[in-house]
């Protein structure tokens, strides 16, 4: 029973996927399926709080499916973390997909069981359930993205994505093979202790694969090609869902790798470890995403671009586990989270403004968007300064702590060179406030009709009271994510 | 003891293979045989064998040697367009398969000898004062080999493998490829769709065909072949304990052999004779004789896992022992050896009445449209199947937290259904004697208007038909 | 004995190095297909030498009778049309690609080689457990050791159908193309073709087998 309780999360989401799949199924008419699905998102994330407020330390039967599953504070921040995105890209879709012609219930399924598996990778502490994670997630992503076949862009972003995705996955089940022939452990710390005592060449190229892996899945650079596209092709709550929930998940099995796996002091010496390896992926990701997203003439391949650059961001946070990995990986943790709620807003204000199967998409579509529908342009606005990270939204402290986690690991130039990158990317986010707010459309030109629908503006309301919640007493969320940290580092 | 054991192997691959080989040579014949009588016609009896002047026709059994020998003299054609390596593989995929699969299908239990010599001492052994076996030799199981009594196992079956049934779905599913690139490499759109169809048939099929045996191995509790006929025997036939997955496993492999009404990759209405349109010749003999050679192995594997294979109700390793719960009825002591040969006779006996009753099948049930094959298959089949394995799984849950009355009922219940057995098999026996030695009447039963206006106006025959 | 054993490992490991070699090399799809079903059987044979019964029968069952069946339907039902013309553009990156990737291969190689030779292992296996590698030794391994993972894969596999019949049930999305989309839809959606042979592709092949005799 107690087990049940400690999965209880999982299971929520799990059956719930399944009872909507039976409405969908047996249900005589559509629609109500993105409330149904936000939910049973919502619950979840609700359900795994209470979970963390009763203290997980107090299930000790959890234990006993470990290695398999590692139900500590670090897989209940996850699990709240991927249920809040899960369930803001589900509202999103009940908005987008109606509005656009192209709702089915098979979205929403979808939604549900790619959070599972983002939620069973973020808790997962061996090879074998986080390969069955990743892809469950992966494939729903997959699938989501190609939901609008007929159109040949999401065609093409879907089977860039789906290519590149399959390869990334083939290159970490071929790391993790190869650090299973040099350790004969699947379960990340058994490969852990085994890493810590020898480092035979074997290892080190399973490790290096398994990074070059996980770099594919949170679209660090120079591994992020299928990004864009993948991005610009599927239904932007599919973008949302990407951006926000696939991402966190990556970064969940990334951290639970570096500090589990390859967390022995050997590992994470900057002479002979992996830090400069994320180092270097976190300068690229967030230098060539910026330059490149200021160059992009449309708002959500801009978007597409800037979460590369916060992947980037997010790495250096990465980075500086190699000092304090309980410090450095709250503040990852935590810029996840402010990261999450700012892109969903971000996603959701773009779907705002469009309608009837007209998108938003371009910088013009926008131009006086502030005078025609200001409640659209400031839910806007409101996204884009945290992610550009201005204070007092969530982006500035998320920004601030990751720099300070670094600058704290000794890693000056990191930190400065992240936030020059801020400088530069907040370049490109003031121009679609610019558009709104100071342009006129030319005439004859089409222009933003935004939506009327209560899921989108649910989410915007949800997203926006995180982003300045986030922005104005931090304190309360960087607790949660410093107890996460300390648990998930042993 | 090596040398026993390999001639041992070797006779019993000949017995299988001839087995197969030859039933299904007689198949060829019966169902035409079979047909003919069903449409009311004389069917083959063309070919004639003159032996001193006198000529042998054998009711028609002489056809199927004119066939092989017309196979293996005609001109081995091949298009000029084929792809001549897989053109010709896939006949021998198809026909290939078919014979690997019967290694792991058992026709006895297994006999238990004194020692491996190469004239084994059969008789001598196991029965005691009261017929039951002596040391080492249960009434139920297997032969216990040690060294401590001397006894060796002698199993009737080629290839004794663990996996059992998943090694007959591993080769059954090869038997896709051999169709599927038959008529690929013809070169003929015919072939090509013959192909497609019996390529997504066979592979939708197969998956029935799986999941309605799931429900049989969670009650014996083995994938092993002669433990699934040894717990048959032990308490009541498949068919009794499975009676869908029966008759679901039977459907699915009768569209796994891709006969009426499940021949639609054949369908001569439609695609000439589908993926084997462009064979001749020998080739197009094997696909047709893996075709019948498919009827047999299905029929064994069908018998084995629902009608108690070598089993005969009531018959022991020791002998016939009739009894219902605790109660004896009646007891004779068997030697072993002639109950194993028994049950070897009962399992080809068994196979030929299912043979036969696919060939009635084939005749009587016209053929299904593509969509209405799918749908059976993937809407009906399969989800019956799939609710097969959750009942069986629920029941056995019940019935084993229900203690011990419901397993002695259910005892006393397999007993029963051992003696409804017995006495139809008796009776079916009976009847069949009977019938061998009483007078053959005809009865036309003429329906169709046509005849039935021909039948009026006296016939249209004056001679009396030929039989 | 042994010298049987190392003879049938060769066997086997040589006909999958085969059957590989000709899934890459073949033009013909089809006959690539067949090579992937060689180098499956040849595989469930090394199982079998590893005392994997239950693995390689599940080898045959899933990989040669659905997943090559499922190949195979896949290009018969796309015909010739969809066998790619030569194609001689990007010689540098094509030869850098398969350079890299011989090189990381070969390195793999020789890694696992190294590894495997410091560990000796003898081949044939020592006899083990007879209840290893069967039906009652995987199911206890997957229902009570690793239940964990088999369900998670069951939540795999269900997105996997549901995801798999979002994309196949796509086409409504017409309705929400803007133009621009639509025509460049129409234009990448081919002729049917209409003029080749059934799908053997063996014009191409007979062309080949003229010149060479």
């Amino acid at each position: 029973m107690n087990i049940a309780l400690a999965l209880s999360p999982l299971l929520v989401v799990a059956l719930g996927a399944l009872l909507l799949m039976l409405a969908e199924a047996f249900s005589p008419r559509q629609g109500g399926l993105a409330l149904g699905a936000a939910t049973v998102l919502f619950v979840g994330a609700a359900v795994a709080g209470g979970v963390w407020m009763y203290g997980i330390e107090r299930l000790p039967e959890a234990a006993s499916l470990a290695p398999w599953l590692l139900l500590d504070r670090f897989g209940l921040f996850f699990d709240m973390l991927l249920c809040l995105g899960g369930g803001l890209a589900a509202l999103l879709a009940g908005g987008y997909l109606v509005e656009h012609g192209i709702e089915r219930g098979e979205f929403y399924v979808l939604i549900l069981f790619a959070t599972l598996g983002a939620m069973i990778l973020a808790s997962s502490g061996d090879a074998v359930t986080l390969f069955l994670g990743l892809e469950t997630m992966s494939l729903g992503a997959y699938a989501m993205t190609a939901f609008r076949r007929a159109s040949p862009r999401a065609a093409e972003g879907a089977l860039k994505y789906f290519l590149l995705g399959s390869f990334a996955a083939a290159i970490l089940i071929y790391g993790f093979a190869l650090l299973y022939g040099a350790t004969g452990h699947t379960d990340l710390a058994g490969i852990g202790a085994t890493a810590a005592t020898a480092r035979t060449p074997l290892l080190v190229v399973g490790a290096v694969l398994v990074i070059v892996g996980v770099a594919f899945k949170v679209s660090a650079v120079p591994f992020h090609a299928w990004t864009p596209d993948a991005y610009e092709g599927a239904p932007t709550p599919a973008t949302t869902f990407m951006a926000v929930a696939v991402k966190a998940g990556a970064f969940a099995l990334l951290l639970r790798v570096l500090l589990i796996a390859l967390g022995d002091a050997s590992w994470t010496s900057w002479a002979a470890g992996w830090p400069p390896v994320v180092a270097t992926l976190a300068v690229l990701t967030m230098t060539v995403a910026n330059l490149i997203a200021g160059r992009q003439e449309s708002v959500k391949r801009m978007l597409a671009y800037s979460s590369i650059a916060h992947a980037g961001y997010a790495l250096v946070g990465v980075t500086a586990l190699m000092r304090d990995p309980t410090q450095a990986g709250a503040s990852v943790l935590f810029y996840l989270l402010s990261y999450t709620v700012s892109t969903a807003g971000a996603f959701g204000a773009l779907i705002l403004c469009g309608s009837h199967g007209r998108e938003a998409v371009s910088y013009e579509d926008l131009s006086g968007l502030g005078r025609r529908h200001p409640a659209a342009a400031l839910a806007f606005s409101l996204f884009l300064l945290s992610l550009a990270g201005i204070p007092p939204t969530a982006g500035f402290f998320g920004k601030w702590f990751v720099f300070k986690a670094a600058i704290d690991g000794g890693l000056y130039w990191l930190a400065i060179l992240g936030f020059v990158n801020s400088v530069i990317g907040a370049y490109y986010y003031l121009r679609v406030m610019v558009y709104m707010y100071m342009r006129e459309p030319a005439a004859g030109a089409p222009v933003a009709l935004p939506m009327r629908s209560g899921y989108v503006t649910a989410a915007l309301l949800v997203s926006a009271l995180f982003v300045l919640a986030l922005g104005l007493v931090p304190t309360r969320a960087i607790e949660v994510a410093v107890r996460a940290a300390t648990l998930g580092a042993g | 003891m090596t040398a026993t054991l390999l001639l041992a192997t070797i006779v019993k691959i000949l017995i299988m293979v001839m087995f197969v080989l030859n039933l299904a040579a007689i198949l060829t014949w019966a169902d035409r045989r079979q047909s003919s009588m069903i449409q009311d016609r004389v069917g083959p009896n063309r070919a004639v064998i003159k032996i001193f002047g006198k000529e042998l026709r054998l009711a028609g059994l002489l056809h199927p040697l004119a066939d092989g020998l017309k196979f293996f003299t005609k001109e081995d054609f091949m298009p000029p367009n084929a792809d001549r390596l897989l053109f010709t593989l896939a006949p021998i995929m198809a026909m290939g398969m078919v014979f690997t699969l019967v290694a792991t299908i058992p026709f006895g239990d297994t006999i238990c000898l004194h020692q491996f010599r190469l004239f084994p001492d059969f008789w001598h052994v196991h029965t005691g004062p009261h017929g039951e076996l002596l040391d080492g030799v249960e009434r139920w199981g297997t032969c216990a080999a040690d060294s401590r009594n001397g006894y060796a196992p002698l199993e009737l079956v080629v290839a004794p493998l663990g996996v059992g049934i998943l090694y007959v779905f591993a080769m059954s599913g090869q038997g896709i490829i051999g169709a599927a690139i038959a008529g690929w490499s013809s070169d003929n759109k015919f072939s090509l769709m013959g192909a497609l169809r019996a390529a997504s048939q066979m592979v939708s099929y197969e998956v029935t065909l799986g999941m309605s045996l799931v429900g049989a191995m969670m009650i014996y509790g083995t994938v092993r072949l002669d433990d699934m006929v040894r717990w048959q025997q032990e308490h009541a036939w498949g068919i009794f304990v499975q009676p869908l997955a029966f008759f679901l496993f039977f459907a699915a492999a009768v569209a796994e052999n891709k006969r009426i009404p499940f021949d639609l990759p054949e369908a001569e209405s439609e695609l000439v004779s589908g993926y084997f349109t462009e064979y001749a010749g020998m080739k197009f003999g094997m696909f047709y004789f893996a075709e019948y050679a498919e009827v047999v192995t299905g029929s064994m594997l069908l018998v084995t896992i629902f009608l108690g294979g070598w089993a005969l109700p009531f018959f022991h390793r020791d002998g016939l022992l009739v009894q219902f719960g605790d109660t004896t009825l009646l007891r004779v002591a068997i030697p072993h050896v002639f109950v194993t040969l028994l049950g070897v006779l009962a399992f080809f006996g068994k196979v030929i009445v299912v043979c036969w009753i696919q060939v009635f099948v084939r005749w009587s049930l016209p053929r299904f449209r593509y969509d209405q094959l799918m749908k059976l298959g993937w809407r009906l089949l399969l989800p019956a199947s799939l609710a097969n394995i959750l009942v069986t799984g629920v029941v056995w849950l019940a019935v084993d937290k229900a203690g011990s009355a419901a397993s002695d009922g259910l005892r006393i219940a397999a007993d029963v259904t051992q003696a409804v057995v017995a006495m139809a098999m008796t009776y079916l026996i009976g009847r069949g004697v009977v019938g061998m030695f009483g007078t053959v009447t005809h009865e036309r039963n003429i329906i169709g208007t046509s005849a039935g206006i021909a039948a009026r106006r006296g016939g249209t025959k004056t001679e009396p038909m030929q039989a | 004995m042994v010298a049987l054993g190392t003879i049938y490992f060769w066997v086997c490991a040589l006909t999958a190095v085969a059957g590989a070699l000709s899934v890459v090399v073949s033009k013909n799809p089809i006959r690539g297909a067949m090579g992937l079903l060689l180098l499956i059987l040849s595989v469930a044979g090394l199982f079998l030498a590893l005392h994997a019964q239950f693995l390689a029968a599940i080898q045959l069952i899933v990989y040669a009778g659905a997943i090559v069946v499922l190949f195979l339907f896949v290009i018969m039902l796309l015909g010739p049309a969809a066998s790619t013309p030569n194609d001689r553009r990007g010689l540098f990156a094509r030869a850098f690609g398969g350079g890299l990737a011989a090189l990381c291969g070969a390195a793999a190689i020789a890694l696992v080689a190294s590894a495997g030779l410091a560990a000796k292992h003898p081949f044939p296996l020592a006899d083990v457990d007879p209840s290893f590698g069967g039906v009652d030794a995987f199911g206890s391994a997957l229902f009570a050791d690793a239940l964990v993972p088999f369900e998670v894969s069951g939540a795999l596999l269900m997105v996997a159908v549901v995801g798999a019949l979002a994309v196949a049930r796509g086409r409504q999305g017409v309705a929400s193309l803007t133009r621009s989309e639509r025509e460049v839809a129409r234009a990448a959606t081919p002729e049917p073709d209409t003029a080749g042979g059934a799908g053997v592709y063996s014009h191409e092949i007979h062309a080949h087998e003229e010149h060479s005799s």
